[in-house]
């Protein structure tokens, strides 16, 4: 009969619509539930970065005591890395942990997919030049290795003697234990790349360079 | 002790830096020059010690155009040391590091002379930290820096500016494939002190390029020199023996990292001397329980 509507057609176009949103719903609960676990993670690696002892021990300017241990208690690393007084240089790297953000976008296969973006170890040395050496980065150092004339350089800590030479501070610097490296961002952006990738398996991980 | 892994690639990376720099910089110049005659007792008295005006010589004859001394002229006699044997007994040795020759049977009075190429930077390995090598220098003055251009002979030992100070300082493994194979990434931090901003944006040029070259693997034990610092077999050609042991697993120049002392730094620390430094990242794949 003309005008007749096949029941098979209704049926076929209701289940059409029924599976689209079905989807849509289950996509909207996984991007609501990879952007919750991203951004609880993200917090958790701030977090991690902000209670770690040589962030602390920065933090706490020239008087802090070297609760990182480089330094084999004597003097501090806000001292020994020649940073002025008064400025913050933990914070290149916090603006950077910060940055750290998610996206999705939809696959071909009506799927999503989720990019994370964090930065990349390099992006933060490249943010943290020591003063006297502006090529070499004092994050980096903290894990291969630092020099002690940071400390030697800065005016503001040399305890001058008449002549005004800087030499108590150079028999302070001989009296110094070596710097010993630890870990530091290498090992903070590794554990976090893994531990995001972690978050499910439609996510990826890009380094922000 | 048999020489170890990192025996093994400290005297590689100084011998693959040292010929980088004087054949990709012709960092080196050719003198002729007056040696003069001293004391040191640290030399068997077989030998009187004549002291040319430099210190270090280029040794390696794979740097075209570089005069590599083969001997020097007593009383305008050339007196040669032979070639091709151990030359630790010889009767006439050379000391390249010192810049010296060391000959037996001539008088303190003999007039010495020779030809060789100065090298412009010297090249050192050190354990001193970074603060020590250049407060030292502060501490010392003109007096121990001292300069290539002299007229008497360089005290032997003594460390001369222009000078870059090699310093291995730390190593790591990372797990890399089943079965125990690692790689190795080791930090190696050189320090160049110089008297004037060309050369030392110049070495820092040659060295920040050198990203991405492949160090030859060369045995401990094939290291040029002797104790005196003469050759050990009269000869060494640091292209010849790379070829030898180019099939060896090599080192890999990961990462280079140039950066100078600022200007304001520099001047509060060291008047005249111009400071920069190089770090590398070296790394090679290895099986450290082999």
């Amino acid at each position: 009969m003309a005008g007749k509507i096949s029941n098979n057609s209704v049926r076929k176009q209701l289940s059409t619509v029924v599976a689209k949103e079905f989807v849509k719903q289950n996509k909207v609960k996984l991007q609501t539930q990879v952007k919750k676990a991203f951004e609880k993670m993200k917090r958790e690696m701030i977090l991690e970065f902000m209670s770690h002892p040589v962030t602390r021990e920065i933090l706490g300017g020239p008087d802090a005591s070297n609760e990182s241990g480089t330094l084999d208690g004597y003097g501090n690393l806000f001292s020994f890395i020649g940073f002025d007084k008064g400025t913050d240089p933990i914070e290149p790297i916090l603006d950077l942990l910060h940055e750290s953000k998610i996206e999705y976008s939809n696959t071909a296969d009506s799927g999503i997919m989720f990019t994370i973006f964090i930065p990349s170890k390099q992006k933060i040395f490249d943010a943290t030049p020591l003063k006297w050496a502006s090529g070499r980065s004092w994050s980096e150092g903290i894990e291969r290795g630092l020099s002690g004339l940071g400390y030697y350089l800065n005016r503001d800590y040399i305890e001058k003697s008449d002549s005004g030479t800087g030499i108590q501070v150079e028999s302070i610097l001989r009296k110094r234990n070596k710097y010993k490296p630890v870990k530091y961002i290498s090992a903070l952006i590794n554990e976090y790349t893994k531990k995001f990738q972690n978050i499910d398996k439609t996510v990826t991980i890009s380094k922000i360079l | 002790m048999i020489p170890q892994f990192q025996h093994q690639l400290t005297s590689s990376f100084m011998m693959w830096f040292d010929n980088y720099l004087l054949t990709k910089g012709q960092a080196f110049t050719n003198s002729t020059g007056v040696f003069y005659n001293y004391e040191d007792e640290r030399i068997p008295s077989v030998y009187k010690v004549f002291g040319s005006s430099y210190k270090q010589w280029v040794s390696d004859y794979s740097v075209s155009g570089a005069t590599v001394p083969s001997g020097v002229f007593v009383n305008g006699v050339f007196k040669g040391r032979p070639t091709g044997v151990s030359n630790t007994t010889s009767a006439n040795i050379l000391d390249f590091d010192n810049g010296r020759a060391l000959l037996s049977g001539v008088l303190a009075s003999s007039t010495v002379t020779g030809s060789f190429a100065v090298k412009d930077f010297n090249i050192y390995y050190t354990n001193e930290t970074e603060e020590d090598l250049i407060l030292d220098r502060k501490k010392s003055s003109n007096e121990s820096i001292g300069t290539n251009e002299t007229f008497t002979y360089v005290a032997p030992y003594d460390q001369m500016v222009p000078a870059i100070y090699i310093n291995n300082s730390s190593v790591q493994n990372e797990p890399f494939a089943f079965g125990g194979t690692n790689q190795t990434n080791t930090n190696i931090n050189a320090v160049v002190i110089t008297k004037d901003p060309y050369n030392l944006d110049g070495v820092l040029s040659i060295f920040a390029d050198s990203f991405n070259q492949s160090i030859v693997n060369i045995p401990f034990e094939e290291s040029a020199y002797t104790e005196y610092g003469d050759l050990k077999s009269g000869f060494y050609n640091y292209q010849a023996l790379k070829t030898k042991y180019i099939d060896q697993q090599k080192f890999f120049v990961d990462k280079v990292v140039t950066s100078k002392l600022n200007d304001k730094e520099r001047k509060s620390l060291l008047n005249d001397l111009y400071v920069g430094f190089i770090d590398f990242d070296i790394s090679i794949i290895r099986n450290a329980n082999t």
